[in-house]
């Protein structure tokens, strides 16, 4: 029996203590993005219609003794979108101001959350008064309404010009939905930024709008 | 000199036993016929130990000054370590080979199992020749193997051709396999490593109490209970996904296409696939697919049911640690309880007076 020439440099070994476990840790503080919970990471909230071929559902208002609403499940704003960019909150003063911007217009922020827990902000679509109404706005409004105490999917209908649902036979009551603390008025307020909140006449998408890009 | 978080040894040593290891049946392995180590010790030179029965209270290589232990699939050891020197406290620190090669190829097995498992763990001949270290012919190690397990009465002939074995066999094939793999070893945590090898071992041979009785009538009624359980699973989908106790296939992707759910692509193959273990990220989205998934798991694991159960009625299975991609055990489907569907956990009975174990 002989022994392999490199164990001369071996002996005397350096290995680690088990008992000093902790100190061994590798930092993987990177990586908690990914075992945060849904509520802790989320401190971006998406603001887009609920994905194809996922269950949602969307939380009863709950109302005091004079029926007045005390936890919305929606908020009427006023969105700016530019195609191709992103999407601006205006205050109802200044969308009022430009109200003869066509790329303005009213939504319902309505709050929902996924099966996966995943919660967000559908923006629907509201029509002017004076236009006839859309149906596909029509049909997501209709949509909101069913899923309030049930889970349902979006399924879109090219052809028909609309949405359609489809409802989960999974109860609410069965598969209980995961929403967080935080308030409509906080899911707003984490889906847009101070530098996508308009408020007055300074703010670049009016220089995008006036002369194509921003200074 | 030794730190908080570092231990320094001034010797290595490389034991190996042998014993009968009663594979697949459910019992603490048995007694070692002989514990054997190569040492290297504070001059660099080898000592051979030869132990057999009566063993004395503790090791000879343990004799004061701190040593490391390296092993290969040091599980084994920790059982003949407990049978042997049952007031010994195993070997701190220590270095299992077996857990390291699983660690640093780690990726390069999940790729060759096709990205969603990983493969088997290697043997010791199978290490050593991804690493290009002689070993011993496969023929002569079979041939002591079966001497090993074959009888109890062992001559003290036969007793000093299975050391010779151990020595010049599987200790001597660790030792050079250790130089190999000394450059790619994490020696900090290798031994965090190595004390969870022999404590798993510790749980195995505690088992699992299992209740016998329950256990016996479900393999005695399982052709009555199945057809129901398929009948049911149909019923619930509404759609003949088992006809005449054959599974279809292609009836459940087209269920799946008539509700919309998208079919998984097998990694393996590349063709579409229901496999349970490729829909399980998919089952909370769509309540069919859960309905599928939990009676599908239920009925493949009651048609399968092999619990490993022993001679004092506890389940004892290879745990398989690091068997995952994830570092995870990953012990048997089939053979080891808590690998069963979670509904068929009371099978588990506790004895008078025990909460759990």
């Amino acid at each position: 029996m002989t022994k392999p020439a490199s164990s001369e440099k071996v002996i005397p070994i350096t290995v680690g203590k088990p008992s000093s476990i902790a100190s061994f840790i590798i930092d993987q503080s990177h990586m908690e993005e990914f075992t945060k919970t849904e509520e802790e990471k989320s401190s971006a909230v998406k603001c887009e219609r609920p994905p194809k071929g996922t269950f949602f559902t969307v939380p009863k208002e709950e109302k005091d003794e004079e029926g007045k609403v005390i936890t919305p499940n929606s908020r009427l704003v006023f969105l700016l979108e530019l195609p191709g960019r992103e999407t601006y909150l205006l205050t109802p003063a200044i969308a009022n101001k430009h109200s003869d911007e066509d790329v303005i217009r009213p939504a319902l922020l309505v709050r929902y959350v996924s099966m996966l827990a995943e919660e967000g902000l559908w923006p629907v679509k509201l029509d002017p008064a004076d236009q006839k109404p859309n149906s596909w706005n029509v049909s997501a409004r209709n949509i909101v309404k069913a899923a309030i105490g049930a889970w349902v999917r979006i399924i879109s209908k090219q052809k028909n010009g609309q949405y359609r649902h489809s409802v989960s036979p999974k109860s609410i009551e069965q598969e209980k939905p995961k929403f967080s603390n935080r308030s409509i008025d906080d899911l707003i307020d984490a889906a847009y930024d101070e530098n996508h909140r308009v408020h007055d006449d300074n703010h670049e998408v009016w220089t995008i709008l006036a002369e194509g890009k921003a200074k | 000199m030794s730190s908080d978080r570092e231990i320094v040894c001034s010797r290595i040593v490389f034991p190996d036993s042998e014993f009968d290891a009663k594979k697949g049946r459910g019992e603490i392995p048995g007694f070692p016929i002989c514990n054997c180590a190569i040492e290297i010790d504070e001059n660099n030179q080898i000592i051979k130990h030869r132990l057999r029965a009566p063993y004395p209270q503790r090791p000879p290589w343990d004799r004061g000054t701190q040593y490391l232990t390296v092993g290969f699939a040091l599980g084994a050891e920790a059982g003949s370590f407990m049978h042997a020197f049952p007031n010994w406290l195993f070997p701190i620190p220590a270095i299992d080979l077996y857990a390291e090669y699983l660690v640093i190829h780690n990726s390069e097995m999940v790729k060759a199992a096709g990205g969603g498992s990983k493969q088997p763990g290697p043997s010791l001949i199978q290490a050593c020749r991804r690493y290009g270290v002689p070993t011993l012919d496969p023929d002569y190690k079979e041939a002591m193997r079966e001497l090993a397990f074959s009888k109890t009465d062992h001559t003290p002939e036969e007793i000093t051709k299975l050391e010779d074995y151990c020595l010049d066999d599987d200790c001597a094939s660790t030792l050079r396999l250790f130089f190999k793999m000394l450059p790619y070893l994490d020696l900090l945590r290798a031994p965090i490593r190595g004390a969870f090898m022999m404590e798993i071992e510790r749980i195995r041979w505690r088992g699992k109490p299992i209740d016998t009785v329950l256990y016996q009538e479900t393999k005695q009624y399982t052709p009555l209970i199945l057809p129901k359980m398929r009948e049911d699973l149909n019923r619930k989908l509404g759609a003949e996904v088992y006809f005449a106790g054959v599974f279809e296939r292609r009836m459940m992707l087209r269920l799946m296409r008539q509700h919309n759910i998208p079919i998984p692509i097998d990694p393996k193959t590349g063709n579409e696939s229901c496999a349970t273990k490729l829909i399980k990220s998919m089952i909370e989205t769509y309540p069919l697919l859960k309905d599928f998934y939990e009676d599908k798991r239920m009925i493949d694991a009651i048609k399968n049911l092999k619990l490993e159960i022993g001679s004092d009625g506890r389940n004892r299975c290879w745990l398989n640690p690091f068997g995952t991609k994830t570092g995870r055990n990953n012990p048997s489907t089939n053979r080891e309880l808590l690998g069963l569907p979670h509904t068929m956990r009371s099978f588990m009975k506790p004895g008078p007076g025990m909460a759990i174990a």
